[in-house]
């Protein structure tokens, strides 16, 4: 499942194994022998990414993610969501 | 330059990097004069391994371009079929040295530094690097730099810069193949070893713009790379991990531009300064 509206705060996102991770500093670049495409990620988005375990789900990781920023879970659900679409639409995790 | 000893209606010129040599042999001596001013540096002296044979042969109207287990593709003009000839050249190139990393970019070196110049084609990169040999730089490349993945080495690989002519605006990019270029004779300055590279920057030339360096992020520039890279699918993960890691080892940079007098002076005085974030 990978459409915008299948993703709640209940799903729980996961790194699909294949993807390649190669670290850029504060940034990560993912990348898929197969994909044509890599992808960067900046701080945020990997710090999202490397929370996408298949077992937290979406209101767990802005509740992990709430503690390091200092924004509510709440604030951030949107922000989160967004980049867990992406991810999804860019091939990079699952949904389950 | 052009070796007419093959055939009394033939000619040939051989193209070489290290040890692979390509031949290309054509009826018109007008093509191998054509890829001889654009590979004049890279012309094969001595023996080599050749890896393989373009032949460009009259056809109708036009010319017929064939290399080894390639099809035969017809072009209508000299150009053309030059043009053809120097792509079916390169991917010969590419295919025989796959131990380095093939990158779309322009290098100049001063002081035994290179500067890599990624980026799509009509972003300044032959226009930049012809301003810098004249001021006193070492041509590496115009269009495509080996890497040497073990080294961050640059190795020369000069062909004659083509300079797209300003036509006193700005092109999408679209449209930038559609304008015509007038081909540089760079002469003897030209890197004779490979020159290890220091800095990364993206030329992003606009008209009437201020010269500018601003910070590119590791992440963006790898992609630049990779998007460039000629032979990123045959070689890999192993590529993108050497990208990956020489994007964290040098400086990076945009530098914009419309005056190429201001972009040089601005990369010499920032690679001068120690290449501090710009």
């Amino acid at each position: 499942l990978t459409a915008d509206h299948s993703i709640t705060l209940h799903s729980r996102p996961a790194r699909v194994p294949e993807v390649r991770e190669h670290l850029l500093g504060d940034e990560l670049l993912l990348h898929a022998p197969g994909l044509e495409a890599a992808h960067a990620l900046n701080p945020s988005a990997r710090a999202i990414w490397e929370l996408c375990d298949g077992r937290r789900t979406l209101s767990e990781i802005c509740d992990v993610l709430s503690a390091d920023v200092g924004r509510t879970a709440a604030e951030l659900a949107s922000d989160v969501r967004a980049a867990v679409v992406e991810l999804a639409r860019l091939g990079v995790v699952t949904i389950a | 330059v052009t070796d007419r000893t093959r055939a009394p209606d033939e000619s040939a010129v051989v193209i070489g990097f290290g040890e692979p040599r390509v031949t290309v042999t054509s009826d018109d001596s007008r093509v191998t004069d054509a890829l001889a001013r654009r590979f004049c540096e890279l012309i094969a002296t001595g023996t080599g391994r050749l890896v393989g044979d373009v032949r460009v042969r009259r056809a109708g109207a036009g010319y017929a371009v064939s290399a080894g287990g390639t099809g035969t593709t017809h072009w209508r003009t000299t150009a053309q079929a030059a043009r053809r000839a120097q792509y079916l050249v390169l991917e010969l190139l590419i295919r025989a040295r796959s131990d380095v990393v093939w990158l779309h970019a322009a290098a100049a070196a001063r002081s035994g530094r290179a500067v890599l110049m990624p980026g799509r084609r009509g972003r300044g990169k032959s226009t930049l690097v012809a301003r810098m040999w004249e001021n006193g730089w070492e041509f590496l490349s115009d269009d495509i730099v080996p890497l040497d993945p073990g080294t961050d080495l640059a190795l020369p690989f000069p062909q004659a810069p083509a300079v797209r002519e300003d036509i006193g605006r700005d092109v999408p990019e679209e449209r930038v193949g559609d304008l015509s270029k007038s081909e540089v004779w760079f002469g003897d300055r030209v890197a004779k070893r490979p020159q290890p590279v220091t800095v990364i920057v993206l030329p992003a030339f606009r008209r009437r713009v201020n010269t500018e360096l601003t910070p590119v992020s590791p992440g963006q520039m790898v992609l630049e790379l990779m998007e460039g890279c000629w032979n990123l699918q045959e070689t890999g993960e192993s590529t993108v991990r050497y990208l990956s890691g020489l994007v964290t080892r040098v400086p990076l940079a945009r530098l914009g531009y419309s005056d190429r007098d201001q972009a040089v002076a601005r990369l010499a005085e920032w690679m001068d300064a120690g290449m501090p974030p710009p």
